[in-house]
């Protein structure tokens, strides 16, 4: 009997073949021109510090809804510098053969490495560059990570802040008037009132406005979390969510306010059960990947 | 058998396996919950990337005995001696330059309480040679100090390391604890440990000057224990490792008789 063309057996063939094809074209996407590496996974900089949360923040990275992200949390005292375009590296010596190990230490690396280990932080392989940094830690930042920070902020990179981070650099008014759009005030200050922190609250979330972050958002409640109320926001923020709840400012996400950096401010995000709510993965994830110029 | 048959086999075995321990560790933590509330923990990382996974054992649930805060730096160390201190600190912060003086001061003040830490990888490099008595007194160890013969010029980290690891003795830490694989991980092979320590897991790598994966640290009223593995995201997610841990904890706390 002669077989039909189009069956089942044909189609996965025909599949199998274009899948191959594809594959193909990505493992080699410049033959014959200069070869280019593309990263495929959205790499993301981790960073809290100077505020007490529960370990629940980094297990909700560990969702499958973050699948695609390379998620590296590197705490206070933390650099900034991989967000920034690495320097080329300087030719290899002659003769020097060992790899150089942690430049605090000195030392060798003896090497062997899991095939499909990402990056590896001690080993000297080039770093891949982070795209978005997710910021929860509260201080003031020293100069020297100032400077990488705007450097990387005028690079255009991405910038989600969380909860804590509200309240980074009150004595760096460029940060929250130019580039965050909001600021916990820690206590008064250049005609700003102290903003209050309320605890234990219920939020009734709804969206605001029809921005790619909120797509598939629908209302939701969170629990247990942190309010505040009276923070410094600019004119010039694009709202995301809203609350009705009376002990919190009613704008409790924004998208901030810099012209070349992607900014997404979250005011939630202390409890366990936030970290753990569905809805605020989703937010979470979608200002990720919006930050990264994914969305 | 056909590979994809014994892969379902080796699938059916290690998810047999997990399922088993799963159902230890709740009873596990229910033992020691009926022992007082739970025990306050304070994790403090800081100064170095580690992997998600190592944040995420402690919402595990054979911690679920233990209240974890994290709490990096700076200024971690506040909370002690204060109405919210914790019992137990758990280090994996890379601050070689050392912690500033404030710090210092809290840490002997939690020391001398009689409370417990628990430091694990990167935090036995921390403070090192620039806080001498931390690293001979409290921890026992250092990862790198120049006027100790021969770690100048011998490699210290070997990456990434598949080893055995070995309980040594009877301390209540190793007790139930058989000898297991650990993958994938950085080790510090050329380390100092104190002679006045009490070694508690061996490595049976060869690279190893001293073989000391973990031990009891020399402080005279605190519970000061050392674990040198947890770098890769493969031994934070590792069962083995996290039942180690999760002894150390209890035991710093004072809820594992000696």
């Amino acid at each position: 009997m002669k077989r039909a063309t189009g069956t089942s057996a044909s189609r996965r063939r025909f599949l199998t073949a274009t899948a191959a094809a594809g594959a193909a074209a990505l493992l080699h996407p410049a033959r014959g021109a200069a070869q280019k590496i593309t990263k495929t996974q959205v790499w993301i900089q981790l960073t809290t510090g100077g505020k007490p949360y529960p370990p629940t923040l980094q297990e909700m990275f560990l969702d499958p809804m973050f699948f695609g992200m390379e998620i590296w949390p590197i705490d206070q005292p933390a650099s900034f510098a991989a967000l920034l375009p690495a320097p080329p590296a300087p030719p290899p010596a002659a003769g020097v053969a060992p790899t150089q190990g942690r430049g605090a230490l000195g030392g060798g690396t003896e090497r062997d490495e899991p095939p499909d280990y990402p990056w590896e932080p001690s080993g000297g392989r080039p770093h891949p560059g982070y795209d978005v940094l997710v910021l929860n830690d509260q201080m003031d930042w020293p100069e020297p990570t100032r400077k990488l920070a705007q450097q990387a902020v005028e690079a255009g990179k991405g910038f989600v802040l969380l909860h804590h981070s509200l309240g980074d650099n009150q004595d760096w008014p460029w940060w929250y008037q130019e580039v965050t759009g909001g600021l916990l005030v820690l206590s008064d200050r250049g005609g700003m009132k102290r903003s209050t922190v309320g605890t234990a609250a219920n939020l009734e979330v709804r969206p605001a406005g029809k921005h790619p972050i909120l797509r598939h958002t629908k209302p939701f409640t969170l629990t247990n979390e942190e309010t505040f109320k009276d923070m410094w926001h600019s004119p010039k923020i694009t709202p995301l969510l809203q609350t009705s709840n009376g002990g919190s400012d009613s704008t409790i996400a924004w998208v901030g306010v810099h012209p070349t950096a992607k900014v997404v401010c979250i005011q939630p995000g202390t409890s366990r059960e936030t970290h753990r709510n569905l809805s605020y993965r989703m937010l979470v994830r979608n200002s990720i990947l919006w930050a990264a110029g994914r969305l | 058998m056909s590979n994809w048959s014994r892969r379902n086999f080796l699938g059916a075995a290690l998810a047999a396996a997990a399922a088993s321990r799963l159902e230890a560790a709740p009873a596990r933590a229910a033992q020691a919950s009926a022992r007082g509330p739970r025990l306050k923990v304070q994790f403090t990382p800081g100064g170095h990337t580690s992997p998600l996974q190592m944040y995420a054992m402690f919402t595990d649930p054979s911690f679920a005995d233990v209240d974890t805060t994290v709490l990096p730096h700076p200024r971690a160390f506040d909370g002690i001696g204060g109405p919210n201190a914790p019992d137990v600190i758990v280090t994996n912060d890379w601050i070689t330059g050392g912690w500033p003086e404030s710090d210092r001061a809290k840490m002997v003040k939690h020391l001398d309480a009689g409370k417990g830490v628990v430091v694990l990888h990167h935090a036995v490099g921390t403070n090192n040679d620039q806080w001498p008595w931390w690293s001979e007194e409290a921890i026992g160890c250092f990862l790198y100090n120049p006027n100790v013969p021969g770690m100048k010029t011998q490699g210290r980290l070997k990456q990434f390391v598949r080893q055995t690891v070995t309980p040594v003795g009877n301390h209540p830490i190793v007790r139930g604890i058989e000898p297991f694989n650990l993958p994938w991980d950085e080790t510090f092979p050329n380390m100092w440990i104190s002679p006045k320590s009490t070694v508690l897991f061996v490595s049976d790598d060869p690279s190893f000057n001293n073989p000391a994966l973990g031990w009891v640290g020399p402080h005279q009223k605190a519970r000061v224990v050392c674990f040198q593995p947890g770098h890769t995201r493969n031994v934070c997610q590792d069962p083995n490792y996290r039942q180690v841990v999760h002894n150390m904890v209890l035991w710093a706390g004072g809820r594992l008789a000696s």
